[in-house]
């Protein structure tokens, strides 16, 4: 059923021109552009998924990192033997499973406790994986089997696509719906028969799939892969900040984002590779603000002027 | 029984620094309610600028710490003013305004930590200060972390009597209990918060400073100092200063005896309390 | 097989008992009153019925089912519904949305979508309210937002309906106005519980009347038999007098 407008058709040939181009990109550019566009496409997916739940529920989850992770690991243990797709699937699933898991264990934590929940269980899990690797093991970090620079690109492409398709249908769906009534109140919610719990839980695991997807897919681009940087504390917090700075209010919000973003840090980081992260930090700050509702707050305001 | 004394007055040492910088965090985000991602920074800042006073002017280092102390203390303040107070201004709700000042201060993380890199560049470094042997309850340690302690101990002693009786003291508990009564009984609250983060900041420098005189310090040394100071927050209690430094005694505590028994579970040992206590008790162990 | 049984039912809050072994039985269709002093724990019962809140001890059935401890969204299913205190809307999204979501999730199983659209249309101009439709819920006024949260709870199609202080906040004119709408509710056959201060309305409306002070049951019968009862009057000196 239709409950909000749907997609206007401006809006949709400008999404499918963007596919087109994306689809065509690695035959007209250089590698090193492929490589960069292949990482936006995993910060899109990443801010993405963290917002389909994050947005609507008002928690914060810092466990982005742990459920990327996993999916690297995922590529690292079947990569050799099974074929690339089913691998990536396999990846989101492993990453659906230990989402319902912490989500059954935390959600009932509230704002800032179920944040810092979530960055500790992310840290315990990358000590522990790393003490693992350590002392039982005996080698620290695995060898992945890696891909081309394309296959990787088209792996990350297919990744954001599903990511973000779901994400906008998901947003227009009676489950969204109901999401955002969970979000007003969580007790009326409970009273017209909407289990909270089970959306809550059903939601972030969805989540958790694609930053599983995204870590398999993306795993191809390295030959090795440790703990630290595979369960990394910035894969938490950067589809964090971009999500914000895009601006969680309208689904292109965190797309906007992460785009951004990486681009300038990208540019930043080949121009002024020794004052990058000052300039960052001063650039964020200004847009934080003047900016409170991010990029998408800006746009609102100026088309609705 | 001599290792025993070993490991705990250790423990206690490392507890106190800890302690402080926690009650700082408290301090920011217990009460001013801005998660101060940058907290660690102000330590590292504490750390150099106590570094370089001692090497370049050969500045006692507790002449340093005294020195900055109101100087942090404005620059806390004024950070306070400029940035954390407008967006209280502008965000319409709680949540916008705690998520916006966590994110402005993700920028000065950056800020600062660029500007440290470019001033120091990324090699560890340490001075020497009161290093000679001292024998503490028939342990031997290096005097300037028996200092370390006491001076710590200090800090808490005094700092938890001006919450208990300074008028300044009480305006502040009055606002970490509820902001708008304390705001009807006649206290700028807005000049209190702003006297709350710049406490919280000074609290880091001198802690900070303090770890100067005993570690090795680098420019990226301030996360680990947050992830410690959040760890310790939660165990004390979110607003509960008292708690932060309890907390960051036990804390010390712990992970000193975990250092001598496996050094290699430290981190896993802090990290599996933390998530122990967020899941049974996360009003923390000290908390109402 | 009772409709709704409370047997000796209690809720504690800390040291403090809310509700003690509070025994109670309605039988189905009628509207009965629930009144008693601010504090008898009205408002405690509505959430130890709705699922709000699990009793601390004791039993309540529904229609021979127990439902005590069921979380609030399987007992919604039931057939209990409920408004409350303070209106608890989805302001950010429109009327018609708030009564879509119960009528998808806490409507009956064999719902269609096809009838959807059409029975939300409905029980929007049995609420008069079918000109808001498209409205965000915040931008409403108080007794439209009342209404709105009325007619969600209708849309769940409940056979209990639970009102705590409907009439709170309204000028005489919505008073009436609202209740013709419970009048016209409980014609069509569904039980309520309603839970009132102001006692004209509670007097006119109600089958039967429950009084609760200090979480126990002091009274239980018909309006008539309420307004004599010694303890009633006892418990309401120097508050509002029965009429």
């Amino acid at each position: 059923m239709d409950l909000s407008n749907g997609l206007p058709r401006k809006e949709l040939s400008v999404w499918l021109a963007l596919l087109l181009i994306a689809l065509a990109l690695p035959s007209f550019s250089p590698p090193y552009v492929v490589l960069s566009v292949t990482s936006i496409y995993m910060y899109v997916t990443l801010a993405v998924s963290w917002t389909i739940f994050c947005a609507p529920t008002g928690y914060v989850s810092l466990a982005t990192a742990t459920f990327f992770g996993i999916g690297i690991y995922v590529l690292a243990l079947l990569g050799k033997t099974l074929p690339l797709p089913l691998v990536i699937f396999l990846g989101g699933v492993a990453s659906l499973f230990l989402g319902i898991l912490v989500g059954l264990i935390c959600l009932r934590l509230s704002g800032f406790y179920f944040a810092v929940f979530t960055f500790g269980l992310s840290e315990l899990i990358r000590n522990s994986v790393l003490w693992w690797e350590h002392n039982i093991t005996g080698t620290v970090g695995r060898w992945i089997p890696s891909g081309s620079a394309g296959k990787v690109y088209y792996s990350m492409l297919i990744v954001v696509t599903i990511t973000v398709i779901t994400s906008y249908l998901i947003g227009r769906s009676k489950y969204g719906l109901a999401l955002k009534g969970i979000g007003e109140s969580e007790e009326a919610s409970e009273h017209i028969g909407i289990n909270v719990t089970l959306h809550r839980i059903g939601l972030f695991a969805v989540s958790c799939f694609f930053m599983g997807m995204a870590g398999a897919a993306m795993g191809t681009k390295f030959s090795y892969i440790d703990p630290n940087s595979a369960f990394s504390p910035l894969i938490s917090f950067t589809p964090v900040l971009m999500s914000l700075f895009g601006g969680v209010g309208k689904g292109y919000g965190p797309i906007l984002g992460a785009f951004i973003l990486t681009f300038i840090s990208e540019l930043l980081l080949s121009r002024f590779p020794y004052f990058y992260t000052l300039i960052y930090g001063i650039i964020f700050i200004v847009v934080i603000l003047f900016m409170p509702k991010g990029l998408a707050g800006v746009l609102t305001r100026t088309e609705q002027a | 029984m001599r290792l025993i004394l070993d490991v705990i007055i250790s423990g206690l040492i490392q507890g106190a620094i800890y302690g402080l910088i926690a009650a700082g965090l408290n301090l920011q985000y217990g009460v001013a309610r801005v998660l101060n991602v940058a907290h660690g920074e102000f330590v590292m800042v504490g750390a150099f600028w106590t570094y370089s006073m001692y090497t370049i002017f050969g500045c006692d280092p507790l002449l340093s710490v005294i020195i900055f102390s109101p100087i942090s203390l404005f620059i806390g303040y004024l950070l306070y003013k400029s940035l954390f107070q407008y967006i209280r201004k502008s965000s319409e709700t709680a949540e916008m305004f705690e998520g916006n000042s966590m994110l402005v201060s993700f920028g000065l993380l950056y800020v600062i930590q660029n500007l440290a890199l470019l001033w120091w560049g990324t090699r560890t470094m340490a001075y020497s200060y009161f290093c000679s042997p001292l024998n503490f309850l028939g342990v031997t340690f290096e005097a300037n972390r028996v200092l370390a302690l006491f001076i710590g101990a200090a800090v808490m002693a005094g700092f938890y009597f001006f919450l208990r009786n300074a008028r300044l003291g009480k305006a502040i508990r009055a606002a970490a209990e509820s902001p708008t009564s304390a705001e009807l009984s006649g206290i700028d609250i807005h000049k209190v918060l702003g006297l709350c983060f710049g406490l919280g900041a000074t609290l880091a420098c001198v802690a900070g400073g303090l770890i100067s005189m005993m570690n090795e310090i680098s420019a990226s040394m301030g996360f680990p100092y947050l992830i410690i100071a959040l760890v310790v927050v939660v165990l004390g209690g979110l607003g509960n200063i008292l708690g932060s430094f309890l907390g960051g005694l036990l804390l010390g505590l712990v992970t000193t005896v975990v250092m001598y028994w496996q050094p290699e579970l430290t981190l896993i040992a802090s990290y599996l309390i933390f998530t122990l206590v967020l899941l049974v008790r996360p009003q923390g162990i000290f908390g109402r | 097989m009772g409709f709704l049984e409370g047997n000796k039912v209690s809720k504690h809050f800390g040291g403090l008992a809310a509700i003690l072994d509070l025994d109670f039985r309605v039988d189905q269709g009628g509207i009965i009153g629930l009144i008693g002093p601010n504090g008898a724990g009205k408002t405690t019962l509505l959430n130890l019925i709705s699922g709000s809140l699990p009793p601390s001890s004791g039993e309540i059935r529904f229609k021979g089912e127990v439902i005590s401890g069921l979380k609030p969204h399987l007992i919604c299913k039931k057939g209990i519904a409920r408004t409350f205190q303070s209106v608890k809307l989805f302001g950010n999204i429109t009327v018609f949305q708030n009564i879509f979501l119960a009528s998808v999730y806490g409507g009956a199983r064999d719902f269609r979508k096809f009838d959807c659209k059409k029975r939300i249309e409905e029980l929007l101009e049995f609420s008069g309210i079918a000109s808001k439709s498209g409205v965000l819920a915040r931008d409403l006024r108080i007794v439209e937002q009342k209404l709105v949260e009325l007619t969600r709870a209708l849309a769940t199609q409940p056979d209990l309906l639970l009102l705590d202080e409907v009439i709170a906040g309204l000028n005489p004119a919505e008073i009436a106005l609202a209740c013709k709408m419970i009048k016209q509710i409980s014609d069509r056959g569904i039980t309520i519980i309603m839970v009132e201060h102001v006692m004209s309305v509670i007097m006119s409306m109600s089958d039967r009347i429950i009084v609760l002070n200090h979480g126990e049951k002091i009274a239980d019968g018909s309006p008539e038999e309420i307004s004599k009862d010694r303890k009633v009057i006892e418990t309401y000196l120097g508050e509002d007098a029965p009429c």
